[in-house]
């Protein structure tokens, strides 16, 4: 029993982080599907960080620092060049794993699987018989201090009024452009951290390590129904449903291709119950 | 004597290698404890000089004072600084916010170096809203207001960034009569404080109203500046036009439409919403007839938009039953409609009227789609007729307001059978455009077109119509008969549900 | 109208010098002898037939894919899930020209159909959601995909994994498009993807069908009102869009490799996004954009071969093409 909920606190603790930063993002009226890109430079990053200080806390400063770079390219870029943030979303994730890639390549001569020896291990507090590590309580510290910056800071009003109508903003004198830019970085610091609790926990980087995590990370957010208050249930659902499938892949013979569907599988049945029932809802309403 | 509060001299705005010359050599003053209106057709050149004042827009020539003093307007926020500020046509209003919070978003009062001070500002904000007379609390949330309430609130931003030149937009455009007259009421108070206020309209009986001076503009240029009481109706519209204008004369013959057959029936529609909400409609009842206009008018949000969409068949009802000459059309579909001879002119002629990236010739062809492969044969037609003013391969975007709305009567009028919806025909339309629309229409109600008209403009209303029913709360709380005894602000009273 | 498309054109020019750029920055810093791999990158495709006939041999799905792309985005809808379609519908491919194999060329034939088909089905399971309950397309599009990723991951390593070889691997065809420039891998397919596009072209310009699929794009509220059915044009562009994937991946199948190997059509579904958007949304501005990526690609694969350079380069390539593609400033329409 306590393994599963050490395995589901595990999956929670990045799910939440990048939903926090990815809840930024979409009250300031975008959607940023670079999630996943963004996660995965900075579990590469992150563990390169901690081999070379030996140190947690600096691993994690890579992390952030190199998902937030990512992030600023991604929103300047966009608002420079007036691309498309969909496809520059998109790119921002092939670049991503181009650009990881080709740092394994050229410094460890592999493109797969990375594993550092002699890393530091993340503090964990033992509570009974569960680990609660110091990147769940940052998840959940973080959480509660988005919520007071996005209700009562001005930089939190000017995000949820740069989400109702962007271009309303300048005749206020507020510059959309750093609104945006700002909520990204956000998302980018978010993302940064959970790609260095990914890496980090796991003592090794793999491609592909974030596993869909972006994505799932914008289900939550729009089956919480933007609303920071319902972020936790949300994204404890798809954890607990994540444990849940690698619980089963133990005790049954499941082949792990169809248990690597799994995540997706669910992630996809929800966003389409969630979206029925806004449907009926609204439907209603008319 | 006291200094104009703004002054631009010789100012001049070109566009694209001076082919285009938005305003030519413009000098205007601007005097503090008055109300100037600038006059003009659309196309006059009004906007871009406001614009310029308001620093979205950069004049080619010309300076500019501002108390005396020379400035360089670049920015929307220099002219804020300089006490600057302006109403815009659409209101740059964010629903979800409290009236406080809109009004000192950008200036926000903070504590603490991070967290906001909700309870300062919305006292600050309240007392300000006390000072002017204004009927509003400040943590009202913006959805909750009406479009006249909406508009104190932009005043009220213009306010507490301690503007004192205060440019209004065409601020009736959406203001019911009762609403206008309490704006004025506003501008006049601004004005006893001492303010510099400036109203860019087209609109005569509103300039008579408040003005104290009177800009007159045509093509770019200035015709002149002329005090309220040099003024009057006719000389004031003889300025604007250039010209004579040809006002149209509507006859109305007393017909009882009520022994022909009827054309589209509305028996009992309802829309209900969850929870047993007010519906947005109730019980609607009505006929249409052969060669009748009959006219809907309504304040915005009570039922007007959601008829419309009934029409149209955008949305389905709840109950009752629609009928075309005694066939039953309840909740069918837009093609299915269309196919039944639906001509539909909605209000909203950019999101439902046209698709700004297709082009002209694509836009014109959607109610005949068997005729794809001669797109451009099946255009030219209409556009010579209709004196649409772009080619058929035009990008829709590209063409002005007025043509877009051409472009969208001619596609309707051509696609009808029986009878025609036109939802605010001639909103922002210019004197010419508007009398160029009307005309169509009556064109259209002399052939036997059955004509049901929805718009928020009671004149417009009131000059066309045979049966007037005046929509509140989702009902027709009221229907005359045209008549001479009937005005404006006897519809009026009704449509604010002050009379029932 | 005229200096529009000379500036659109400079845009796309610029935007091709860019990623160039790009590339032989990244070359100079990643190889040993730069020099030796930026010839392999771009004249290595052009040194022998062998290598030449290659390069049009990839443009072969990266065409298929692309007018997939392309028909949803003109109806203002966004398919993410082009790898999974061109997965699935290549191995669907596969195993029915196995199966029809004793009726000889015939069984290409079936075998694209239901590649076609199985492809369409899948996207047209997000157009349903679309259409049902307004879910987002965009994020059900991938999520499906990812989903028929693994599960032909599994098909092909397991229930139908040729036990004579030792690649992850379906039993080979018998029955192949022909070779038409030997020794090198081009066939016939490159026919049939320019004559697809010739008919998407037609389709989406001179059709009804396509004449809804672009107001629906333009505008779908003016759609509507114009009574054309949204849902049905929704319907009919996650199907095309899906069958093209599909038959992307069953000519690489037929074409190509002749088996379905696992993860064959890596990167494919993201190329095609690319490849649509810089043919700027006309259909025979695909021939072009495919082959400039069949370029890259094939001359980062020759690079590889003979410097010391990862082809992942061409990842970083490629997301700065999609990066500039999308810019309203390089293309110059504004608004």
């Amino acid at each position: 029993m306590s393994s599963i909920i050490n395995n589901i606190l595990n999956i929670l603790t990045p799910i939440l982080l990048i939903a926090t930063g990815a809840l930024i993002t979409d009250k300031a009226g975008s959607l940023n599907i670079a999630l996943e890109g963004l996660v995965t430079i900075s579990a590469l990053f992150s563990i390169i960080g901690a081999s070379i200080s030996h140190s947690i806390l600096i691993g994690t400063i890579f992390g952030i620092i190199s998902a937030m770079i990512l992030s600023y390219i991604l929103s300047t870029l966009t608002s420079k060049l007036k691309a498309n943030i969909f496809i520059t979303g998109l790119a921002t994730n092939l670049l991503a794993t181009g650009i990881c890639s080709i740092i394994t390549f050229s410094i460890y001569g592999t493109r797969g699987l990375v594993t550092f020896k002699n890393l530091v291990q993340i503090h964990k507090i033992h509570l009974f018989t569960i680990d609660i590590s110091l990147f769940f309580l940052l998840a959940i510290l973080l959480l509660l201090i988005t919520q007071v910056m996005l209700n009562n800071s001005a930089l939190g009003l000017r995000i949820r009024a740069c989400g109702e109508d962007p271009h309303a903003l300048k005749s206020y004198g507020i510059s959309r452009t750093k609104i945006k830019l700002i909520s990204f970085m956000l998302s980018g610091f978010f993302c940064g951290i959970a790609g260095s609790y990914l890496s980090l926990n796991l003592g090794s980087y793999v491609p592909g390590i974030s596993a869909g995590k972006g994505w799932i990370g914008l289900v939550v957010i729009y089956l919480a129904g933007s609303n920071i208050k319902y972020l936790i249930p949300a994204a404890l659902a798809f954890a607990i449903a994540e444990a849940m499938s690698i619980y089963f892949q133990g005790i049954t013979n499941l082949p792990p291709d169809i248990v690597l569907a799994i995540p997706s599988l669910f992630t996809l049945i929800v966003m389409v119950i969630v979206s029925i029932i806004i449907h009926n809802k609204n439907l209603i309403k008319r | 004597m006291e200094l104009p509060a703004i002054e631009v001299v010789h100012v001049s705005k070109f566009y694209k290698d001076e082919s285009i010359i938005a305003n030519d050599d413009l000098t205007l003053k601007f005097n503090k404890g008055e109300i100037t209106c600038i006059a003009g057709e659309n196309g006059a050149g009004k906007s871009t000089l406001m614009k310029i004042i308001f620093g979205m827009e950069t004049p080619s020539k010309g300076e500019i004072f501002v108390n005396g003093k020379k400035v360089e307007i670049t920015h929307p926020l220099i002219a804020q600084a300089l006490g600057i500020g302006m109403v815009h046509q659409k209101f740059k209003l964010f629903n979800n916010l409290s009236i406080s919070e809109n009004v000192s978003l950008g200036v926000e009062l903070k504590k603490h170096f991070f967290f906001l001070d909700n309870l300062k500002t919305l006292r600050k904000v309240q007392e300000l809203i006390n000072s002017h007379n204004i009927q509003l609390q400040a943590d009202t949330k913006i959805k909750d207001l009406s479009t006249g309430e909406k508009q104190l609130v932009e005043i009220l931003k213009m306010l507490y960034r301690n503007a004192d030149i205060l440019i209004f937009d065409e601020p009736t455009a959406v203001l019911t009569e009762q609403e206008a007259q309490q704006l004025f009421a506003t501008m006049r108070e601004l004005k006893a404080q001492n303010k510099c206020v400036i109203v860019i309209t087209h609109k005569v009986q509103e300039i008579l109203d408040i003005a104290d001076i009177v800009s007159i503009m045509r093509k770019g240029k200035l015709i002149g500046t002329y005090k309220r009481s040099e003024l009057n109706g006719k000389t004031l519209s003889d300025l604007i036009m250039g010209e004579e204008v040809k006002s149209i004369n509507v006859e109305k013959k007393h017909i009882n439409y009520s022994q022909l057959k009827p054309v589209i029936s509305f028996k009992d529609v309802c829309i209900y919403r969850e929870n047993q909400e007010k519906p947005l409609l109730y019980n609607i009842n009505f006929n249409t007839h052969p060669g009748e206009i009959i006219g809907f008018c309504g304040v915005s949000g009570n039922g007007m938009g959601i008829l419309e969409a009934v029409l149209g068949g955008m949305m389905p009802i709840s109950s009752g039953h629609i009928y075309l000459k005694g066939e039953e059309i309840t909740n069918l579909s837009p093609d299915k409609l269309r196919s039944n001879g639906l001509a539909f002119v909605p209000a909203d002629r950019y999101q439902y009227g046209s698709a700004a990236n297709a082009t002209l010739a694509e836009n014109l062809i959607i109610n005949h789609r068997d005729r794809l492969k001669k797109m451009n044969e099946f255009a030219k037609p209409l556009i010579d007729k209709y004196n649409i003013n772009g080619m058929p391969s035009q990008k829709m975007k590209t063409l002005s307001g007025g043509n877009i709305q051409k472009a969208i009567v001619a596609r309707e009028i051509e696609n009808m059978k029986d009878y025609i919806i036109l939802s605010n025909p001639t909103w922002g339309m210019d004197l010419a455009a508007t009398a160029y629309i009307h005309s169509q229409i009556l064109e259209l109600k002399e052939k036997g077109a059955s004509i049901i008209l929805l718009s928020s403009n009671v004149d417009e209303v009131l000059l066309l119509s045979d049966t007037i029913d005046v929509v509140t709360g989702g009902e027709i709380k009221k229907s005359f008969k045209s008549s001479k005894k009937l005005n404006k602000l006897l519809i009026g009273e009704y449509m604010l549900g002050r009379k029932s | 109208m005229k200096s529009k498309s000379v500036q659109t054109l400079k845009g796309i020019i610029l935007i091709i010098s860019l990623s160039l750029l790009i590339l032989i920055i990244l070359a100079f810093l990643l190889s040993n002898e730069p020099l030796k791999t930026l010839n392999a990158i771009f004249l290595g495709p052009f040194s022998n037939l062998y290598f030449f006939g290659n390069t049009i041999n990839s443009m072969i799905p990266l065409i298929f894919g692309g007018l997939g792309i392309l028909v949803a985005l003109r109806c203002g809808l966004m398919n993410l899930g082009g790898e999974g379609q061109i997965y699935a519908g290549g191995l669907a491919t596969t195993l029915v020209a196995l199966k029809f194999m004793p009726l000889g060329y015939i069984s290409i034939v079936i075998g694209l159909l239901v590649g076609f088909i199985v492809a369409a089905l899948i996207s047209g399971l997000s157009g349903v959601f679309k259409v049902k309950w307004n879910t987002s397309e965009l994020i059900t599009t991938y999520l499906v995909s990812a989903v028929f990723i693994f599960i032909t991951n599994y098909l092909i390593s397991s229930p139908f994994k040729d036990p004579q070889t030792n690649l992850i691997a379906t039993r080979k065809l018998q029955y192949m498009l022909h070779t038409i420039l030997n020794p090198s891998l081009l066939t016939t397919g490159i026919f049939y993807a320019i004559i697809a596009v010739i008919i998407i072209n037609h389709y989406l310009n001179n059709s009804r069908l396509g004449y809804a699929n672009r107001l629906v794009g333009y505008n779908k509220e003016f759609a509507r009102y114009g009574g054309i059915s949204i849902n049905k044009t929704y319907m009919i562009a996650m199907l095309v869009s899906g069958g093209l994937h599909g038959l992307a991946g069953g000519f690489a199948i037929v074409g190509t490799y002749g088996s379905a190997i696992k993860s064959f059509s890596g990167g494919m579904g993201w190329n095609s996004i690319a490849i649509s958007l810089i043919a700027l949304n006309n259909p025979l501005g695909i021939i072009p954009a495919a082959f400039f990526f069949a370029w890259i690609n094939q001359g980062t694969l020759i690079a590889m071969q003979s410097t010391n350079i990862t082809s992942d380069i061409t990842l970083i390539v490629q997301s700065c093409i999609l990066f500039l593609t999308t810019s309203v400033v390089l293309l110059g329409d504004n608004k």
